[in-house]
């Protein structure tokens, strides 16, 4: 009794329905990314925001450097600063961007 | 091109920065050793200078060729020219004829390379300000 329950479960399993989907939903999401190798604008937004997240880390390991008196020069230190400074405001613009557009989609009429 | 290439003139100005200040380091040993008659070679200290090399990357931006990636000091090379001769025969480092060797740093010189090496500094410092301006004017346009 459950080798016949199985069986008809393992060859659904095997049937190649679920495979040609994925390709599918890829392809179609990639034109409207703006051409980037199947990668939706969740992952393009994800690898803005490692780099500001590197741009932080770099800050921090600057100040850490300048605390433990490891710096070698103090425009190394501020520079690191700045750039982190400008690369979040920049995503934090996008973001505002991107907050004011959903904010507006959700009070339009239907 | 990865996210924090967009400030990549940041780093460039940065490494500007970085040389300059070595330039100054090197400067100021020259100036505080103006008169030391022994060194590590052996003999009296001699004037240094650095040497400055440009940085370019491999990844193309742009333009074709290598992309910029700043300056780097190279090297640190001392002065061949003549070591000035001082009758100084109380001196312990006179020879047999009451001569001392003294360095071949002139201290007109040093203040004016300083200069230089300021300046300079200071030039890396506007076009990182500038940039960063720039950068924030760019940021404007997105601000409702």
């Amino acid at each position: 009794m459950p080798m016949d329950a199985l069986a008809p479960l393992a060859s659904l399993s095997t049937l190649p329905r679920l495979a040609p989907l994925a390709p599918n939903e890829s392809s179609a999401a990639a034109p409207a990314a703006g051409g980037t190798s199947g990668s939706g604008f969740g992952t393009l937004l994800n690898n803005i925001l490692d780099g500001n997240r590197q741009a932080n880390a770099a800050a921090d390991a600057a100040v850490q450097d300048l605390a433990t008196g490891e710096a070698q020069d103090l425009h190394t230190v501020s520079l690191a600063i700045a750039q982190a400074e400008v690369s979040f405001r920049l995503i934090l613009e996008l973001r505002n961007r991107l907050s004011d557009a959903l904010q507006e989609v959700t009070r339009m009429q239907v | 091109m990865s996210f924090n290439d967009l400030f990549s003139a940041n780093s460039i100005s940065g490494s500007g920065m970085t040389a300059e200040s070595y330039r100054m380091e090197v400067i100021a040993n020259n100036i505080a050793n103006a008169n030391s008659t022994r060194s590590a070679n052996g003999g009296p200290f001699r004037r240094q200078d650095v040497v400055f090399a440009e940085v370019l990357g491999s990844a193309t931006r742009g333009a074709p060729g290598p992309n910029f990636r700043g300056v780097q000091v190279v090297d640190r090379i001392e002065d061949p020219s003549e070591l000035p001769r001082v009758f100084m025969p109380g001196h312990p480092d006179a020879d047999a004829e009451g001569f001392v060797q003294m360095p071949n740093v002139q201290l007109p010189i040093e203040m004016v390379n300083l200069l230089t090496a300021s300046r300079a500094y200071e030039a890396n410092l506007r076009a990182a300000q500038t940039f960063r301006q720039m950068s924030e004017q760019a940021l404007a346009l997105l601000r409702g």
